[in-house]
């Protein structure tokens, strides 16, 4: 974990009671897969150790969020919303289209490493339905095929 | 058939209308700007607070007017629940805005907070003023991280404006408000999961009592109330309880955001004076989209029934209005079907949703959830017989009401309102093996 | 009291009991998984869902606590309607694969489906599949078989100390696990597998070897630490199959430490001594038992061997039991007490009476701990698990000691510094209670001298009173107990240590690095022993050496006579335990080959040299001549003894809790534990 990693953990930190390091522990397990793509078992350990924590209790914060992803999902993670809302507006067009143009199924990476798709549950937006996010972070809606193709464009 | 509506309806013998009181920045320029909110009078009401050191009981009393109720879905009545928070402890006190919306068709508090921030903030210093808390959070979904990030700017925009911190506004008055982010779990937006949340643990409910208000965060009081209710505070301390009562209609006083999503032409956020007719609120709406016919609405998010068209489109959209036709405002996220949608495939989706999310603490919920899935989809499949919607009707009862929280019974409710309102359709998908619709 | 009303009848309880107490209480039956008094409540299996006047929902009956007037329906239609339900969403998942179900038999899950269950199951789809984890070498996983009631988890949180096992994931898909390729290390991890409602935690070393319904169960008490557990040894065809604890609230509550669950597996190691043996040369020779005594006979008998003063060593384990020390007491004083020097473990005592000076219960209900050196997690696991619940209950646990063991609880204060130290430490504690003028510090020695009071227990390890620096310290201590009335006691760490000192009194001694006519050491190896090069030397100086051991061990070669004993679970006799209680326990199975019980064996020899008074028939008789000797004195203060010591080890002896005698060593499962292997 580098300094940089380090200050960004404790300014979140700082939300809490000192003693109280653990409630620190998503935000901390957020800010090292923002920075590695994914969590490993060390990148766990790490936080572990630096939140003051058991490793099994990290791990069961890891594995209970969704967002987390313990293993590699190449440099961009599609997460595509298919809920009721997304799929009334035609969600599974475009999973199926971004399925066949990436040559991949859900949960697997396209061979050039770059792109993997994900299925998620609602989001909260779905006044822009049907909708993505790239990295947990960029959200894209009112998707359509052109947005999609262009998107992907723009992904490099 | 008889449920065809006209999308271009006759409003009549009503006065209600949209009204933003939560959204009333939304139509101004640089809507979340604390610059925005304080053109419009923002941050005056905690001001004067501040300044006149108001009786706190004063202002549990006007919100108590005001007939505000928890906007997350639960309908609390805000004033009371307020109330319960212990006034002599001796040690932190805490106010959590629980802003985790991620129930599907659930959108509201995110354009809260990206259209108005200031406001909730604002409520939530009013709230802790009132509550005698020191220190606030506000959870957000993480899933709209954009807002988060913008959420986390508000505040320090407060911050520096004097608003927050120690001291404020030379009253000696101290509140710390954070913002703080979830990370994929829907079941977070359960309050006391929220609290295991904040604790940095698994988001699993805890057994209730003891409540929240004696044993919340880190085993302090605690309240928690939804995005929409927080922000819903400074409009009420200004224009006074009974005026935000007389916007809505008796029992549900003052105005609600309606997210309305799926088949209609203009999806979004509506805010309205409640007891609206949901014919109005259809037509704001755009209607139902390419020129369809409504098949069906779940009004307040799939933990609410679902309503078939015909009974939906004369009613109000009130608590009373919707507890006639059986079902509930909840979270106010309207869902609308129009008639090209096939209730087996909805319900699935909806079924597999309750099955992924459920926390997997308790017995019926994680078992129960994963096999009413696997029965839909084995009727998805065209793999199931009749006799397998007694059984999914009967699992679905013997997962709700036994279950450590709410979850439980908000998986059982679709199944069984979309069966109650379309078995033949479910049937004739049964016997055919595929949707004939 | 509130009075409620169960199935239309009427009872008492307690003010804030739940439902499940009052129910167990007046033994109405409610079924439940997840709860267990010693854990926290979870309320998450919902077998013991019960209807609740007034309430449109069940309640959970572990969760909810009762009121004046509650009435009660264990037995409605909707509450048997809830039972039924929680047991068919138990069981779809389930594998029911009872025939190779190791818990098949005492399983609760197979119980509660039996009487509250339906007959048949309405799922048709695909079961879970979880893959099994390797938690070690103790506990075995069968995880398709877990219903998620979190037990473990709960248990090595909140009694073990440290979470070590998790449930990741979430929904159907949650299931029990250790970090990444992580075992369960904690020295009570065992109790899991008792606490594990199903067959998904089973023991590994037990696994396939028998059903429960094949064993004979045969109490015992446990040897390897001074708490006394009650033990409870399953017995199949002369062996014992398994180890598990008998409840016994006041000493070991429900639980065990994992080397009483596992030592038996040492019974039939292959070290065993089949025959007495008498070394011929550089070889051992078998001979009978006979022959054997008639060579002690040779040697010890005063008419053929008159000793002069100090020319016998014995050498003892601190876990015979009371018959044998008073057998032996009696055998030393006919050769001559000033003749024998008699040592347990190469440690003697500095003070009088060590003992917990109180019930081991009544630890709890002081406010403040001073723990001044001790292992515990070593030496007695269990009494440590008391006071991490008093941690966890908000009292104060404070520590001085030269190591800084991690006991995995909340500690208040901590010094950790070399015991010459502990002289300042204490004396500036007693500076700042004694000087009237309130001075400003901020000082550990501070806090701890602010907690002293009657509400305050000083607990003083073995590692501290038998080491020569504690003779300086009894002083201070002493005057702080007359200044504040703080409360004393110690940590004897032997089975029977407080049975052997309260039998043979002050002259347990230190035996000397001087040659002997002859040495005898009972049960004892080299690794039990603190001055391992002494107790070498004088072997090899000494002219006859006998060794009773069931074990042949690292020293055996110094032996000229080795005769076989058994194991403590081929044994019968009486330990007094830490807090002075006396516990006898039966023979659990026979000795195994041609090896007999100490007392046996002592019995024969005195008869061999005509001891007189040595007509016993059992142990029962030695019994009840031996506890007429012990002695209760109560600790107000440390009084010295033993001050004649001329020379002593003072280094500090680090003991492991899977080494700390000849059965545990011979445990091939505690053996293989990380615990072991990451200390050596």
């Amino acid at each position: 974990m580098n300094l940089k990693l380090k200050k960004l953990i404790d300014k979140e930190l700082k939300k809490y009671p000192s003693d109280k390091k653990q409630s620190a522990v998503i935000a901390a397990l957020a800010i090292m897969q923002n920075d590695r793509g994914w969590l490993s078992k060390e990148d766990i350990s790490e936080v572990a150790l630096y939140l003051d924590m058991p490793e099994i209790a990290v791990l069961e914060v890891a594995t209970f969020y969704n967002m987390f992803d313990l293993k590699s999902v190449g440099r961009y993670k599609l997460s595509i919303c298919t809920n009721i809302s997304c799929m009334l507006r035609d969600a599974d067009h475009i999973v199926n289209h971004l399925k066949e143009k990436l040559q991949i199924d859900f949960n697997e990476v396209t061979r050039d490493g770059k792109f993997c798709l994900k299925e998620s549950e609602c989001m909260g937006a779905c006044g822009g339905a049907p909708l993505l996010t790239v990295n947990n972070q960029k959200m894209h809606e009112n998707l359509n095929i052109d947005k999609v193709d262009q998107l992907l464009k723009e992904l490099k | 058939m008889n449920d065809v509506i006209d999308k271009n309806i006759k409003l009549e013998n009503n006065n209600k209308q949209l009204f933003n009181i939560c959204l009333r920045t939304s139509s101004l320029k640089n809507p979340g700007s604390i610059k925005t909110y304080q053109s419009i009078g923002g941050y005056e009401q905690i001001k004067r607070i501040l300044k006149n050191k108001i009786d706190p009981q004063q202002l549990i009393d006007e919100i108590k007017i005001s007939g505000l109720r928890g906007r997350g879905g639960a309908g609390f009545p805000t004033g009371v629940k307020w109330s319960f928070m212990p006034r002599d402890y001796d040690g932190t006190k805490y106010i959590v805005c629980n802003s985790d919306e991620g129930e599907p068709g659930t959108f509201k508090d995110r354009d809260i907070i990206r259209y108005n921030p200031h406001q909730l903030i604002e409520g939530m210093i009013i709230g802790a003023y009132i509550m005698n808390a020191q220190v606030g959070f506000n959870y957000i979904h993480g899933e709209i991280w954009e807002d988060y990030v913008f959420f986390e700017k508000a505040i320090e925009d407060a911050r520096k404006a004097g608003f927050l911190g120690n001291n404020i506004l030379g009253s000696g008055f101290d509140f710390e408000l954070h913002a703080v982010h979830g990370y994929g779990a829907y079941i977070c937006g359960e309050e006391t999961a929220l609290i295991e949340s904040i604790e940095g643990k698994k988001g699993q409910p805890r057994y209730k009592p003891p409540f929240p208000a004696t044993y919340g965060i880190y085993g302090k009081p605690t309240n928690v109330n939804n995005t929409e209710t927080y922000a819903s505070i400074p409009w009420i301390i200004e224009h006074g309880g009974q005026e935000f009562m007389s916007h809505g209609v008796p029992n549900s006083g003052g105005t609600k955001i309606f997210s309305v999503s799926g088949h209609v032409e203009k999806p979004g956020n509506y805010e309205i004076q409640l007891g609206m007719p949901f014919r109005q609120l259809l037509a704001e709406a755009g209607g139902v989209w390419k020129n369809r016919q409504l098949k069906a609405v779940i009004p307040g998010g799939p933990s609410t029934p679902v309503v078939p068209a015909n009974i939906i489109i004369d009613a109000t959209l009130d608590y009373d209005g919707l507890a006639q036709i059986g079902s509930s405002v909840g979270a106010g996220s309207m869902i609308v079907m129009d008639d090209s949608t096939c209730m087996v495939q909805a319900l699935r989706r909806l079924s597999y949703f309750f099955y992924e999310e459920s926390c997997g603490q308790c017995t019926p919920c994680r078992e129960g959830t994963g096999w009413v899935y696997r029965i839909i989809d084995r009727i998805f499949k065209g793999q199931a017989t009749l006799a397998d919607l007694d059984l999914l009707t009967d699992v679905s009862k013997k997962i709700s009401g036994r279950t450590i929280c709410a979850l439980g019974d908000a998986a059982a409710t679709p199944v069984l309102s979309f069966i109650k309102h379309f078995r033949s359709e479910f049937e004739n998908f049964i016997k055919h093996g595929k949707s004939v619709n | 009291m509130v009075k409620i009303k169960i199935n239309g009848k009427t009872f008492k309880a307690p003010e804030k009991s739940t439902i499940i107490q009052v129910a167990d209480d007046n033994g109405i039956e409610i079924p439940r998984f997840c709860y267990h008094k010693k854990l926290s409540i979870a309320a998450n299996c919902r077998m013991c869902l019960v209807e609740v006047k007034n309430f449109p929902k069940p309640l959970p009956a572990c969760a909810t606590q009762v009121n004046e007037g509650m009435e009660i329906f264990t037995k409605s239609k909707q509450t048997k309607d809830c039972q039924q339900s929680v047991m068919e969403f138990l069981l779809i998942n389930h594998p029911l694969d009872c025939p190779i179900c190791d818990q098949g038999g005492e399983c609760d899950l197979q119980d509660t489906a039996m009487a509250y269950g339906s007959p048949k199951s309405r799922y048709q789809e695909e079961k879970r599949v979880v893959l099994n984890k390797n938690l070690g070498p103790l506990v075995s996983t069968d995880l398709n078989r877990c219903i998620q009631c979190s037990r473990c988890v709960r248990f090595l949180k909140e009694v073990g100390g440290m979470q070590e096992l998790g449930l990741i994931g979430r929904g159907e898909h949650a299931e029990i696990s250790a970090y990444v390729e992580k075992s369960v290390d904690s020295e009570i991890s065992g109790n899991i597998i008792d606490l594990c409602p199903v067959g998904a935690l089973t023991s590994k070393p037990f696994r396939y070897s028998a059903r429960t319904w094949e064993m004979v169960r045969k109490s015992t008490i446990s040897p390897h630490d001074s708490l006394g557990s009650h033990l409870e040894a399953h017995v199949k065809d002369g062996n014992v199959m398994r180890v598990l604890p008998k409840e016994n609230e006041d000493i070991n509550e429900c639980w065990i430490s994992d080397r009483d669950r596992f030592s038996y597996i040492g019974i039939n190691s292959e070290d065993r001594i089949k025959t007495p043996l008498l070394k011929t040369g550089s070889n051992f020779k078998p001979i009978s038992w006979d022959e054997a005594f008639h060579t002690l006979e040779r040697v010890f008998h005063p008419s053929l061997n008159k000793f002069k003063e100090d020319e016998v060593a014995i050498f003892s384990s601190n876990q015979i039991t009371l018959e044998e020390a008073y057998l032996l007491d009696k055998l030393a004083s006919y050769v001559g007490t000033k003749q024998v020097k008699f040592d347990v473990a190469n440690n003697p005592n500095l003070i009088a009476n060590p003992s917990l000076n109180g019930m081991i219960g009544d630890v709890e209900s002081f406010e403040n701990i001073i723990l001044l050196g001790s292992q515990l997690r070593n030496e007695n696991p269990l009494l440590l698990q008391r006071l991490r619940k008093m941690g966890n209950a908000g009292k104060t646990i404070n520590i001085i000691n030269t190591v800084d063991f991690d006991l995995q609880l909340t500690v208040s204060n901590k010094i950790i510094q070399p015991i010459k130290d502990f002289q300042k430490t204490f004396e500036h504690i007693h500076k700042i209670l004694s000087t009237k003028v309130a001075k400003k510090e901020n000082s550990t020695e501070k806090n701890i001298a602010n907690l002293l009071s009657e509400k305050t227990l000083l607990l003083v390890g073995e590692d501290i009173y038998t080491n020569p620096a504690f003779m300086n310290l009894t002083n201070v201590i002493n005057q702080l107990i007359d200044l504040t009335s703080m409360k004393i006691g110690c940590l004897p760490t032997g089975s029977n240590s407080v049975g052997l000192q309260q039998m043979f009194g002050n002259y347990v001694n230190h035996i000397d690095d001087k040659k002997y006519q002859a040495s005898i050491s009972l049960n004892l190896e080299l690794e039990d022993i603190k001055d391992k090069s002494l107790f070498e030397r004088v072997l090899k100086k000494s002219k006859f050496n006998v060794g009773v051991t069931p074990f042949l061990n690292k020293n055996s070669k110094q032996f000229d006579l080795i005769l076989p004993s058994t194991t403590h679970f081929e044994n019968e006799g009486t330990f007094v335990n830490l807090e002075s209680r006396v516990q006898s326990f039966s023979q659990t199975i026979s000795p195994k080959f041609e090896s007999k019980p100490l007392w046996k064996i002592l019995r024969v020899l005195g008869n061999f040299i005509d001891c007189p008074d040595f007509t016993f028939e059992s142990c029962s008789e030695i019994k009840e001549k031996a506890v007429q000797k012990l002695s209760k004195n109560k600790l107000k203060r440390f009084n010295l003894i033993n001050q004649q010591v001329k020379h002593h080890s003072k280094d500090f002896w680090l003991k492991d809790i899977n080494n700390s005698d000849a059965l545990v060593r011979r445990s091939t499962a505690l053996q293989n534990t990380k615990r072991l292997r990451s200390e050596k």
